[in-house]
């Protein structure tokens, strides 16, 4: 079949694989640390949503998180790839790749999503459990990071797996900031002979394997975290 | 975290990279926009790529080649990102406020691409006449083309440009050959773009049946140039220059052979080297 001889001209014979592997890895790049960023940036946005608002800082703090979650939410992340590395990057003057850029915002995106995933969770854990950890003499930080936030983060480690597996299909709209990632990359094969089939269904191929990979992993990790309940 | 990220930053692209001397030359372009810029397996080969390896070249630089979406080209070069656009950018006043244009080096026109069995514009000869059918259609017609460029302008009519456009409805695509296949399912009747992009997207998909035929009959008439940042007037008169010398000397209708008449080997740059 001629497409399927194109295609292994592209991939094989004329070392196209070289830039797809690029692309595979970019997409995991921002993929792994966005999601890392996210977790960070959610977790401590996730905190001050939930701490207890007598004084003015947390007052202060809490409105900022809900500014940042809005633009963040309320925006297309191509709008804020496009204002932080066209807009915002010039005027720092700071000389960042367009890879570093990009995982810069999907982790500042992915940690708006993330801190509701993570208020979700503190919330359901029992408050008593806070409550025992300061009758207990630990401080409010303390209790919350030691006590209340491991077993929030149990609770939601496949809704965070939802997360890590959307980022990695976003990834493609880094072509706006000159870099590639697998969309991109397999779209490229396509660039002599207009033949779009068979890329196409490679590339959703190898975005189904990377996404199963991620679900064996996370089950994995949410096995391992639910040793402990079945002691007795 | 930061020094993770320090770190992608460092060891991040390395692609579409010659060797030549410390400093770099930071081509912006957008494939595939065949002749002129085209990846096939892991080489960039094209007019526009060969004018600007010969120049990194002359000018003992390191060439570097970043691929991305047409719309961002100029945003690229303002910033000072990539040193030059060549993308088959075609001339324009507008444009020219916003960067700065070298020669011209081409010259374009606008074309239409139908499927091979529509016989609609067989009897045309002048612009005029496809125009006057273009003309009668209503939005219930659908013309593809390629987003921001020359092409949408045409269809969807621009004061700045001087066209009237036309009643039809006009939808966008990340490329012109992804038009072409959607008109080949039907998604659109017709589309307009860049003649010599279209005779390759039509050697592209008529390789086994012939599936669209180009309408050779040329609906606007537009020049190619090159596009550096505003305040880079260095690198505008040495292009210029450059451009005046190759093209008293031969060398760029070499290039120009090779693409247009299949003369010569074509000399590509890796995409990952």
């Amino acid at each position: 079949m001629l497409a399927w001889d194109v295609f292994y001209e592209q991939l094989v014979t004329k070392e196209g694989y070289k830039n797809v592997l690029v692309g595979l890895r970019n997409t995991v790049i921002i993929a792994v640390l966005g999601l890392i960023i996210g977790i960070l940036i959610g977790t401590a946005i996730a905190i001050v949503r939930v701490m207890p608002k007598y004084k003015r800082l947390p007052r202060v703090l809490d409105k900022i998180c809900t500014v940042y979650v809005a633009f963040f939410r309320g925006t297309p992340i191509v709008v804020q790839l496009l204002i932080g590395y066209y807009v915002l990057l010039p005027l720092t003057g700071i000389n960042l790749s367009a890879l570093s850029v990009c995982v810069i915002i999907f982790g500042m995106n992915s940690g708006a999503y993330v801190s509701e995933i993570m208020r979700s969770g503190i919330l359901s854990v029992d408050p008593g459990q806070l409550d025992a950890g300061r009758a207990l003499g630990l401080s409010y930080p303390t209790a919350m990071l030691k006590i209340v936030v491991p077993q929030a983060v149990k609770n939601i480690i496949p809704t965070i797996g939802n997360e890590f597996i959307s980022l990695i299909k976003e990834t493609s709209i880094v072509s706006f900031v000159s870099t590639v990632d697998l969309y991109v990359a397999f779209k490229k094969l396509a660039s002599v002979d207009y033949l779009y089939t068979i890329p196409y269904l490679a590339m959703a191929l190898v975005y189904i394997i990377l996404v199963l990979i991620i679900t064996l992993f996370i089950r994995l990790i949410e096995r391992r975290l639910r040793v402990s309940d079945k002691r007795s | 975290m930061l020094a993770m990220v320090m770190a992608v930053g460092i060891t991040s692209i390395s692609a579409g990279c010659t060797d030549g001397g410390d400093k770099e030359f930071v081509v912006a372009t957008n494939t595939p926009f065949s002749p002129f810029e085209y990846v096939d397996g892991n080489m960039y080969y094209g007019v526009d790529i060969e004018i600007a390896k010969m120049y990194a070249e002359a000018n003992n630089l390191k060439l570097v080649i970043k691929d991305m979406d047409f719309d961002a080209i100029i945003e690229n070069v303002n910033n000072g990102y990539s040193d030059i656009a060549m993308a088959g950018l075609t001339y324009s006043e507008k444009r020219a406020q916003s960067v700065n244009f070298t020669n011209t080096y081409f010259d374009a026109s606008q074309v239409l691409v139908v499927p091979a069995s529509d016989t609609t514009f067989d009897s045309c000869t002048t612009a005029e006449e496809v125009e006057a059918i273009l003309g009668a259609l209503t939005s219930s017609t659908k013309i593809g083309v390629q987003n921001g460029t020359t092409g949408q302008l045409y269809v969807e009519g621009n004061e700045d440009w001087e066209f009237d456009g036309f009643a039809v409805e006009c939808k966008g695509y990340d490329s012109a050959a992804l038009a072409a296949r959607d008109m080949l399912n039907g998604g659109v009747s017709y589309v307009v773009v860049d003649k010599a992009p279209a005779k390759a997207i039509a050697d592209g998909l008529n390789k086994t049946t012939t599936q669209v035929k180009v309408i050779d009959i040329e609906l606007t008439s537009e020049q190619y140039a090159f596009a550096v940042g505003k305040d880079n007037s260095a690198l505008l008169t040495s292009f210029n220059a450059f451009l005046a010398e190759i093209k008293s000397n031969g060398k760029f209708q070499e290039i120009i052979d090779k693409y247009f008449s299949n003369i010569g080997t074509k000399d590509g740059v890796a995409v990952v080297a």
